[in-house]
């Protein structure tokens, strides 16, 4: 067992399946920092999986492709915008529809293409390849870690670089967080909140199309349904546990995959399946309490320091 | 107070019938629909068949090429040939609907036969046939407990699929210690499966027997994914047990075109099921499809029609279940131009072989229908090499 988590074998898998979770939870930061309760990430997933699957294959061009996907997920943002910004729906009641949305009318679009409901797999559709980087492949041990891949992957981590940088670097991004911190403050400087928000929501978006897009056009090579199988939901409490930080996102994305891997591992060493399917599951839960129990620990360091400030010297 | 009811009653009925009309289900008559040509299947044997009306409860879709489509292709070709007329209901596996469908065709009263199928429409049929003892009828792929009640209006039909899942891990376990080109020196086999259901538990405990009639130092790796639709996760568990060494993954899921996937990127054998996926894939990737040895494929048509006949000529046994062995052609191992390339002369021979005993009966598979925890933990002890 230990022996599989120090091989290569293993730094693959983790990246295979944390490569969709690293995106999705970029889409959750991005959503998480202008204050949107978003959850329709499962849901611009399964839009782009398809999207990029169908548009690949009918185009034949693997950028057309992308387009579509980018845009199916983007419309999906763009109708939860619409009811949430403008209509003032519910947030979690309009993630949780277009989420449905998302299960039931892939399904029928698949069905209207090719008169089957489980796949498109009789579509002739285009995956992203996998990249050998010159030079760097021919050095021993290192070479075979780094490269080789497939090209999301490394789009997801450049992806998270972007996030870093949009967020602490541009002015679009400080927008973006004064508006996720106080709406009322921001808008009293003259930021116009609905617009930043729904550029946020459109960022957010593509990172989802790329989870999305890397699930029906990376991992495999056709859109099967509801291929996503919560994996929307798992970004979310990535972004949750590293409370909106890209870089803390990515290295619990990255965990999810991790015990996704271990877990597969371990089934055949006997595990039940049962709790292999669990791992994520516990993972999110163990890193709630220890997330909790040191913001509780800020909290109350922060009430310290408070008392002191207003506690005259000499008053004990 | 009561009209805003009326509308918020229309309203809901409303988005009822969009949602339908979205998932094309709801009701369809499907009646008029043309037929297979599998209609010469009846020997006419001078028995008068009836006509018959039939209910077709689904738990998911139909024109997905699934299951439910052999079936339905049974059904109407039964009432093309004698008359009568095929209903159906999609409940889009929507648990919660399985039930009321049935006690819905069943209110109706205009059904000879309503037919569904599958373990989770067990529980939801005993106690819709309990409520309607008048109402005929037949659920198929599963077994019905006819001793927890007294239900002389229905007939459950299975196939012996742990009968397919022992000659393929029989042939899993030829491959892997063969010389075929993509066969590796470790003798380890794997099975990926989608729950641990018990049709998918009879499949692993065949899979575990058939290998171990081979030759019982084999290991076989099996885990389970959790679902039937999470495709990623069952290409990367069948490729998590390629690098444990399996040159040979047997899955039983809807999503097993992903474990073929898994043995083209990394080049082993898979074995799929339901369909005979080699060849419905050779038309869109004739590389996956020369990774897929075979599959394990129930005939639904044959398991249902023998049915058909025997409810419309009266002879039907009601209050029983019954199953269609390998030798009556029950469960296929599917033999096409793939089959034939992959496997090597030698294992073909050492493979048949076998499959003419099992048609002959001679062996004897343990099922996991009936069975107790213990009896299925000591047939999964028996995946160890020993």
């Amino acid at each position: 067992m230990l022996s599989y988590i120090f091989s290569a074998n293993f730094l693959d898998a983790l990246l295979r399946m944390g490569t969709p979770l690293v995106f999705v939870g970029m889409a959750a930061v991005m959503g998480g920092k202008a204050n949107i309760l978003c959850v329709a990430y499962e849901g611009m997933m399964l839009f782009a999986a398809l999207g990029g699957a169908i548009g690949s294959a009918y185009t034949q061009s693997l950028l057309a492709g992308a387009a579509l996907g980018m845009a199916f997920s983007m419309a999906v943002a763009m109708i939860f915008a619409y009811f949430v910004l403008y209509l003032d729906t519910k947030p979690l009641l309009a993630g949780l529809a277009l989420n449905t949305l998302g299960t039931g009318g892939t399904v029928y679009v698949v069905y209207l293409l090719t008169g089957m409901k489980l796949d498109t797999s009789s579509l002739p559709s285009l995956k992203f390849p996998a990249v050998d980087i010159p030079l760097i492949k021919d050095i021993p041990i290192l070479g075979p870690i780094l490269s080789g891949h497939n090209l999301m992957t490394y789009l997801a981590f450049f992806a998270v670089a972007l996030v870093w940088f949009l967020l602490k670097k541009t002015r679009l991004g400080l927008r973006i967080q004064a508006v996720g911190q106080d709406a009322a403050a921001a808008a009293s400087v003259g930021i116009n909140v609905r617009k930043t928000k729904f550029i946020a929501l459109t960022i957010s978006s593509i990172f989802a199309a790329m989870g999305g897009m890397y699930m029906s056009m990376g991992y495999l090579p056709y859109f099967t349904a509801n291929m996503t199988a919560g994996r929307g939901f798992i970004g979310i409490a990535a972004q949750n546990l590293a409370v909106g930080h890209p870089l803390w996102t990515m290295f619990f994305a990255l965990l999810f995959g991790a015990s996704m891997a271990v877990g597969n591992m371990a089934q055949s060493y006997r595990l039940p399946s049962q709790f292999a399917a669990l791992m994520p599951y516990l993972i999110t839960l163990i890193g709630l309490v220890i997330m909790g129990a040191r913001s509780k620990k800020q909290d109350s360091l922060t009430a310290e320091a408070a008392m002191k400030l207003h506690t005259p010297a000499g008053a004990k | 107070m009561k009209k805003r009811s009326l509308k918020l009653l229309s309203m809901t009925l409303a988005l009822v019938m969009l949602l339908g009309m979205l998932t094309g289900c709801g009701g369809n008559n499907n009646g008029d629909k043309d037929s297979g040509s599998n209609g010469g299947n009846s020997d006419n044997g001078g028995a008068a068949y009836d006509a018959l009306n039939i209910m077709f409860v689904v738990t998911g879709s139909l024109g997905g090429g699934t299951n439910n489509d052999d079936v339905y292709s049974a059904l109407s070709d039964y009432t093309t040939a004698y008359g009568g007329n095929v209903d159906t209901v999609e409940c889009n596996m929507d648990t919660s609907l399985y039930e009321s469908s049935l006690v819905q065709s069943a209110e109706m009263g205009e059904y000879d036969l309503i037919v569904t199928g599958f373990g989770t429409m067990v529980e939801p049929l005993q106690n819709t046939a309990a409520k309607f003892p008048d109402q005929k009828f037949f659920i198929f792929d599963t077994a019905v407990d006819f001793t927890a009640g007294d239900f002389k209006n229905v007939m459950s039909v299975q196939v012996l699929q742990n009968e397919g899942g022992f000659l393929v891990g029989a042939l899993a376990a030829l491959m892997t210690t063969s010389d075929a080109p993509l066969a590796n020196e470790q003798k380890t086999v794997g099975f990926v499966g989608a729950i641990e259901s018990t049709a998918i538990l009879d499949f692993l405990m065949g899979y575990i027997e058939g290998v171990n009639y081979v030759d019982s130092s084999i290991e076989v790796l099996y885990s389970f994914v959790g679902n039937h639709n999470d495709a990623p996760l069952t290409k990367e568990i069948a490729t998590t047990q390629h690098n444990s060494g399996a040159d040979v993954v047997f899955a039983v899921s809807s999503s097993d075109l992903a474990a073929a996937d898994a043995a083209l990127e990394n080049d082993f054998y898979a074995i799929c099921v339901d369909a005979d996926e080699a060849t419905n894939i050779a038309g869109t990737s004739r590389e996956t499809a020369e990774h897929i040895m075979t599959s394990v494929v129930k005939d639904y048509y044959n398991m249902v029609y023998p049915i058909l006949e025997q409810v419309g000529s009266g002879t039907a046994n009601w209050g029983t279940h019954s199953y269609v062995p390998y030798a009556d052609g029950g469960v296929i191992v599917a033999d096409n131009e793939f089959f034939r390339s992959i496997v090597p002369e030698s294992v073909m021979t050492e493979y048949q072989k076998i499959a003419d005993e099992m048609a002959a009966g001679k062996i004897t598979v343990s099922t996991a229908f009936g069975a107790s925890t213990e009896e299925i933990d000591a047939v999964k002890a028996l995946a160890a090499p020993f």
